[in-house]
């Protein structure tokens, strides 16, 4: 018996004459797989390339053509867009008529609060500044308060007869190699006249070869090296000056006068993060400490961005520390505080803190860490009445001198500020006053401006200002420490009340930090006698517990130390 | 130990979130014989679609979660239709084209969210506040025990589907011999598109289950889809199983090098466990060498 034969194969299963698009696919899919048996992983012709050009240019043009659509549905502007770091140029008004001026900040992950503080405050700075020149003498009340109606009724614009400022923003990614290439691409491709720090304090040591071949002109708003003795006269870094309240200073203040002398805590433990915030401040803590006859009960360390930091804080338990320093940014500060809560470990009161079991230790943290707003924010309930930091008496939005100010920046961002804004904003200014006392950007002669150039209160209560030895433009009597206030007073015997912003001015429930001046009391009358006497202590502005009724006392009462929380 | 007690239970609900998408990656290495590297991202999305549906628009948290499964399953499907799909078929071990098209995504991903939403983190409270009126059990919240019981629950789920549905034996088939499959009468196409879609639901809700762990933000997803990737080979890559053990070594090991090493050593221990993991064997914990025939 032969084979039967086959059936015939139906002819709806035979390509047809004009194959479809399918088949087509299969035979592309076909050729492709041939291809790369012979080594060809690219079977393109040129028919089939100028129809794919073709399709990519269309594309292409469409997504610009779309691109200001999407974003204004987004509520921004492609405009607005175009000078995102790492892009282009923020200003609006390029060519030879414009001075550029650098940022470097953190942009993005973990510490972009930074850069979103400095692009707030450096914006308003620049646009006001290109919009009304640089504040007349009429613009600032005989105390030195500015007016912002005579100011905003400025109509030249801009410096050195009408220049405008561009900022040249750029992402340090956390990493000073990126800091170092993005100031060289500052120098080479846009010939930055001033150099404007803003994100992690190791930019300031890497790029510092860079800007003294450069010789650029550059102002640390956020960032410390004065604590290091890094500064000016004390070292060849004459290019440097800082505007950020040392840490060395806040250290001493909220540690030495506060925790220990104030408080009366004996063991300290410590946790950072592993940049030099984190290294700096645990050398300076353990620096003070020693003066103390103290030294730290536990340190560990975590890498930024860490979010389980349980493991660290399970051994510091064991240290039984009254106090727990914590030295890192916003976020990372939340997460701790969020592991400390997991541990049943959050800050109740100082009684609690010194029995030390269980442990409830008072947190101290960094002022980029649990003096900002974000902290208090991301970290919720794990965010404590008392939490301790410092700061320098600086922007203070809340009072009456100043309330213009914080109307413009809401009325520019939609948001009210949350601090900190006002030092890249005066860094801006500092920038152009100095361009203009120079009479140009000749870096020489706009160091000198710098070095001699008569403070200011632009966008802070403290002017800033800087000699020829002096590089930092603060003095230790600005510095104020920093107390998470819950938006309602903690119950405690004797009572407290909440300052008086949070009565005038903040939303109602208002969670973030506020002034905590007890400790400084003497040195900031000595600074700031009419500001911060007549203004803050008798307008009952910043945390003032616990207040006692004293007419021997300048303002009839004086504020003692019974209170629990702070 | 106690201590070491709790440090294993914390690397374990850790691990949890490392299973998810370490299955996620195992799925789609199956069917496809890739890896997708935004699919740390696409659990980004879903995270920013929780917090939007469920904290900006304040809708139930089951809503919400479903919201992001949805659209975190639809951004996978993206995924694969713009940086898979366009290269046709091809071998994935010889055209490499595929790692530069996900990572690309990835970064697309990451660079849009910021753009688009900001570079602000964000907190998301989660509805696991306590658990028979305590709110931590030997110092772990409730809301890491669901993370825990999330992922072994998922992965336990998928591995009967897989083992035991028809649906399973196709997507079997497919990771098997694609062609044959296909002959078989399997829609290999689909059998993908399902592997994206799921991998992206399961980003979905592994974006619910860290939101409240680490703060929403446009970059969470990379350094988690980084662990999770080591956590899918240190597993075996393609095996549901390998993903489970896998994400709950990476978890453990981590953990354990924060309690008796020094806190920042623990991502890089990580790494050293994939490298001595993979010199010892080679195909992973559970993988099993694949045999192709020549």
């Amino acid at each position: 018996m032969g084979e039967e034969p086959l059936d015939p194969i139906p002819s709806f299963e035979l390509p047809s004459t004009r194959p479809g698009a399918a088949w087509k696919r299969r035979r592309h899919d076909e050729e492709m797989e041939e291809r790369t048996e012979q080594g060809w992983d690219t079977p393109i012709n040129r028919r089939r390339f100028l129809d794919l050009a073709r399709k990519l240019g269309a594309g292409a043009a469409a997504s610009a053509w779309l691109y200001p659509a999407f974003l204004a549905s987004c509520g921004r502007t492609a405009l607005s867009r175009s000078g995102r770091p790492g892009f282009d140029v923020e200003g609006g008004a390029g060519g030879s008529a414009a001075i550029n001026i650098g940022v470097i900040s953190i942009y993005s992950g973990v510490g972009a609060f930074v850069g979103k503080l400095v692009d707030h405050g450096g914006d308003l700075a620049r646009e006001q500044i290109n919009r009304h020149g640089l504040p007349g003498a009429n613009a600032f009340t005989p105390e030195g308060f500015p007016r912002f109606d005579v100011y905003q009724a400025q109509t030249a614009g801009g410096i050195l007869g009408g220049k405008k400022i561009n900022l040249i923003k750029r992402d340090d990614n956390l990493s000073a190699q990126v800091a170092v290439s993005a100031v060289q691409e500052m120098i080479t491709r846009y010939d930055i006249k001033g150099l404007i720090f803003a994100g992690l304090y190791d930019d300031i040591y890497a790029c510092k070869k860079l800007v003294q071949q450069f010789n650029i002109p550059s102002i640390a708003a956020y960032g410390d090296l004065y604590s290091v003795g890094q500064l000016w006269p004390k070292t060849d870094y004459r290019q440097l000056f800082q505007m950020f309240p040392p840490d060395s200073w806040g250290i001493e203040l909220s540690l030495q006068e506060y925790a220990i002398r104030d408080r009366g805590y004996r063991r300290f433990a410590y946790l950072g993060d592993n940049t030099a915030v984190g290294a700096q401040g645990k050398r300076l803590i353990g620096e003070t400490l020693a003066r103390e006859g103290m030294d730290l009960s536990g340190a560990e360390q975590y890498n930024v961005g860490d979010v389980d930091m349980s493991a660290q804080l399970t051994r510091l338990r064991g240290t039984k520390s009254q106090v727990l320093l914590v030295w890192g940014i916003a976020g990372d500060t939340a997460h701790a505080l969020e592991n400390l809560k997991r541990l049943d470990a959050v800050y109740v009161d100082r009684p609690n803190a010194l029995r030390a079991s269980p442990w409830r230790p008072q947190i101290i943290g960094f002022e980029g860490g649990a003096a900002e707003r974000t902290f208090a924010i991301l970290a919720g309930d794990a965010a404590r009445t008392g939490t301790m930091s410092y700061w320098y008496l600086g922007g203070l939005g809340y009072i009456p001198q100043f309330r213009a100010g914080v109307d413009a920046f809401k009325k520019r961002f939609g948001v009210a500020p949350t601090g900190g804004e006002n030092n890249p904003a005066d860094a801006v200014f500092l920038f152009a006053k100095a361009f203009e006392e120079a009479k140009g950007t000749e870096p020489a002669r706009v160091i000198n401006a710098l070095e001699t150039m008569k403070g200011m209160n632009f966008s802070s209560i403290t002017p800033h200002s800087f000699t020829k030895d002096r590089h930092i433009s603060i003095e230790k009597d600005d510095m104020v420490g920093i107390t998470l206030e819950r938006g309602k007073a903690a119950r405690t015997s004797p009572p407290y009340e909440l300052g008086t912003e949070f009565r005038e001015f903040l939303a109602p429930g208002y969670i973030g930090p506020t002034q905590f001046t007890r400790f400084n009391m003497e040195g900031l009358l000595r600074k700031h006698p009419k500001l911060f006497g007549d203004i803050m202590l008798k307008g009952g502005y910043g945390t003032q517990c616990t207040k006692r009724p004293d007419p021997k006392s300048p303002y009839g009462f004086r504020l003692t130390n019974e209170c629990k929380i702070h | 130990m106690a201590r070491l007690l709790q440090s294993v239970i914390t690397g374990l609900t850790n691990g949890g979130v490392y299973v998810l998408i370490a299955l996620a990656f195992s799925i789609i290495y199956m069917t496809t014989r890739t890896i997708n590297f935004a699919q740390g991202e696409i659990l980004m999305v879903g995270s920013f679609i929780y917090f939007g549906t469920a904290v900006t628009l304040g809708l139930p948290w089951p809503v919400a979660l479903i919201m992001a499964a949805a659209g975190a399953m639809v951004t996978g499907l993206v995924v694969y239709l713009l940086a898979l799909a366009p290269l046709g078929k091809f071998d994935p071990n010889t055209n490499i084209g595929w790692i530069l098209t996900t990572l690309a995504m990835s970064l697309m991903l990451v660079e849009g969210f910021r753009i688009v939403v900001g570079e602000d983190q964000h907190r998301v409270p989660t509805p696991f506040r306590s658990v028979f009126g305590r709110t931590t059990i030997l110092d772990i919240e409730p809301k890491q025990y669901v993370v825990l019981i999330v992922g072994v629950g998922l992965a336990l789920g998928l591995e009967i589907l897989h083992d035991r549905t028809q649906l399973g034996r196709a997507l079997r088939a497919t990771a098997h011999d694609k062609a044959t499959a296909s002959l078989l009468g399997i829609n290999t196409t689909a059998m993908v598109l399902y592997s994206f879609g799921l991998a992206g639901v399961l980003a979905g809700i592994g974006g619910w289950l860290l939101g409240p762990l680490i703060f929403v933000s446009s970059n969470m997803g990379t350094l988690i889809g980084l662990k999770s990737f080591v956590a899918a080979v240190v597993g075996g890559i393609g095996s549901t199983r390998g993903a489970l053990v896998g994400g709950l070594t990476i978890g453990v090991v981590e953990q354990l090098a924060r309690a008796y090493g020094a806190g920042e050593w623990a991502e890089a221990a990580v790494f050293v466990a994939l490298i001595l993991i993979l010199v010892l064997r080679p195909t992973g914990i559970l993988g099993e060498a694949l045999i192709e025939k020549v």
